[in-house]
């Protein structure tokens, strides 16, 4: 039987902004290595718990637990040391980092994470995502694919026990969606990592066997 | 990777942005070293150029202008004074040594200085050619006389009467250069030296032709003294002035005084600096705080990947640290270019020229105050970087 990877339970989270509407979520919990969908349309909440996943948002109710250790029991430097050992994100926007070319993107999150690692590794995560001939090349000469790709490669260099990606098929049409679907489950799996995939895209729910249905705000 | 290279990386896709605060940096820093090196030169050649001689001599006036012109070579001479009473001042108890010296005269700016060997002496002047003058109408060039007027030893030229150019040559008698002396860093490097006699044979009229060559009748224009004993800090000046028709005036009391008013000037130019470099932390703090806002998503995504609040506050206090010294050596550079332009004009008009390459002991500070003013800009910029609301701006995508 796998051990669990995530859990969270009563999860609900309250904005300081008054107007704004409280987030809740229904319990769910996610295996060693799992794929989970948070469907929900916008505004229901998927980024915010995908926050909370990565630990950069405490709820205002509820545990969100990794490796069964709730995020609240780190703060401040542990949180992030934490988060950088065991989370890998990969946002709705590749965001790379202008100033600096590809492979420095990459090594970049290592040097962040404080986990060396070995020539072989960045290489290996760079041919594995096809970027190898980009890494010298700075993020305004690449296409949006390459750049996501460049996102993905930064968000799993470490060796992530948790992969967390928001909206990675938006503005997708149906062979890209797919093919991005495919690379992100061909490298969560080929790294032994959990998946969760934040999406209001109907489209993606095939791909998921487990699935998570946020409420409209 | 480092925090350095990041920050470096970051200023580099992005030079816009940093470009007017460091410009303005480098003309702080630039207007400071200029002001730090040029006074402590001022200084340092004032000092240099009074050491040995405890009092001036001459005729009654003002005694900054004695001393200007007896010490310096900066000034007209209030007058001159009998030879008889300078020589006097030889058998009074407290004077150890003096020195006349006869001024009037000069050659392509260079002033023509009548004066014994003691004089050079002075000034620990040795030759680098040639010999001593022995006689009148011969002439001893300082290192930069030499050079600004490309005489040699054997070489005749003709004075010109007054102490700056363009007065009335004297056509009638030349003088014949016997040596160059080597540089000494000093006042002598700029002037001519002859013998005191030569001064009175082309301003009294030669020996044998009248009485005006009597020796009751010679004049010389200051007699620099050195004092005996302590005691004729208190008692001489005070002596000379209330007990004859000569003004004493102690070089390093009127420079004192000159140094106090040249301050005022002094200080509202580093005031004018302070507030450039003040200028410049605002430019910085506006550009780093512009910066983040399309930056945020980049320190979100970083705080994504591990980094602490603590790393996002160093990385971008980095940077300002980074533009506040790039602004600081480029402020050192264009400092010392415009000593060097100083330089070349001064040395064109005759006048003491300021060694490009010196840097004064103040202004190796002069990094540090301008990375000490960009911290203190980047702190607020580096403390709203660290606390960005990460979530917020990663869950608007």
């Amino acid at each position: 039987m796998s051990a669990l990877l995530v859990s969270v339970s009563g999860f609900v989270h309250r904005y300081a902004d008054a107007d704004a509407a409280e987030v809740a979520a229904p319990d769910f919990e996610l295996a060693d290595a799992g794929r989970l969908l948070l469907l929900g349309p916008s505004g229901s909440g998927k980024s915010t718990l995908l926050m909370a996943l990565a630990g950069l948002l405490a709820p205002s109710r509820g545990s969100v637990s990794i490796e069964g250790e709730d995020w609240r029991g780190f703060s401040g430097a542990a949180a992030d040391r934490r988060r950088g050992r065991l989370i890998g994100f990969v946002p709705q926007e590749p965001h790379l980092i202008a100033g600096l070319n590809i492979e420095e993107n990459v090594r970049l999150a290592v040097f962040l994470a404080g986990r060396p690692q070995p020539e072989a590794g960045v290489a290996v995560t760079f041919e594995a995502l096809g970027i190898a001939p980009l890494a010298g090349r700075y993020p305004h000469a690449l296409s949006r694919g390459q750049q996501q790709r460049a996102a993905l490669a930064r968000a799993v260099v470490n060796r992530p026990r948790l992969l967390l990606a928001d909206e990675p098929t938006a503005s997708l049409d149906d062979d890209a969606c797919a093919a991005a679907l495919r690379l992100l489950f061909e490298v969560a799996g080929r790294i032994g990592a959990g998946l969760i995939v934040a999406s209001h895209d109907r489209r993606v729910q095939a791909h998921f066997s487990q699935r998570v249905v946020l409420g409209a705000p | 990777m480092t925090l350095l290279g990041l920050a470096l990386r970051d200023l580099r896709a992005r030079p816009a942005q940093p470009l007017l605060a460091v410009l303005l940096t480098a003309l702080a820093v630039a207007l400071l070293s200029a002001l730090l090196s040029f006074a402590d030169q001022f200084e340092r050649r004032m000092v240099r150029d009074a050491a040995g001689i405890d009092l001036v001599v001459g005729a009654k006036g003002s005694p900054l202008q004695l001393v200007l012109s007896g010490v310096y070579h900066l000034d007209v001479a209030p007058g001159n004074i009998p030879l008889v009473e300078a020589e006097a001042l030889r058998r009074n108890r407290l004077v150890a040594e003096v020195i006349p010296l006869a001024l009037g005269d000069n050659f392509r700016g260079h002033r023509i200085v009548g004066a014994g060997h003691k004089y050079i002496a002075l000034y620990g002047g040795r030759l680098a050619e040639g010999a001593l003058y022995r006689e009148p109408m011969e002439a001893v060039l300082g290192a930069e006389a030499a050079r600004g007027t490309g005489l040699r030893p054997g070489d005749r030229f003709h004075g010109a009467h007054g102490l700056g150019e363009g007065g009335h040559v004297h056509e009638e008698d030349s003088y014949e250069v016997t040596g160059v002396l080597a540089p000494t860093g000093t006042v002598l490097d700029r002037l001519i030296l002859t013998p005191v006699e030569s001064v009175w044979w082309m301003h009294a009229g030669h020996a044998e032709d009248d009485e005006a060559f009597e020796a009751s009748r010679r004049e010389v224009t200051v007699a620099l003294l050195r004092y005996a004993s302590p005691v004729a800090t208190a008692l001489l000046p005070r002596q000379i002035n209330s007990a004859s028709v000569l003004q004493a005036a102690s070089p390093a009391f009127e420079m004192a005084r000159l140094m106090t008013l040249l301050g005022a000037g002094r200080d509202a130019l580093a005031a004018l600096a302070g507030l450039l470099l003040l200028t410049a932390g605002a430019a910085l703090a506006t550009g780093l705080t512009a910066t983040l806002a399309t930056r945020r998503y980049e320190l979100a995504v970083m705080r994504m990947l591990g980094a602490s609040r603590a790393t996002l506050f160093a990385s971008v206090l980095i940077e300002a640290a980074a533009i506040g010294l790039a602004g600081a050596l480029a402020g050192l550079a264009l400092g010392h270019a415009f000593l060097l332009a100083l330089n070349a004009w001064l040395a064109s008009a005759g006048q003491p020229v300021v060694a490009a390459g010196h840097f004064a002991p103040w202004e190796l500070s002069l990094p540090a105050l301008a990375l000490l003013a960009s911290l203190l800009a980047g702190l607020w910029p580096a403390w709203r970087a660290a606390r960005n609301d990460v979530a917020a701006i990663l869950a608007r995508g």
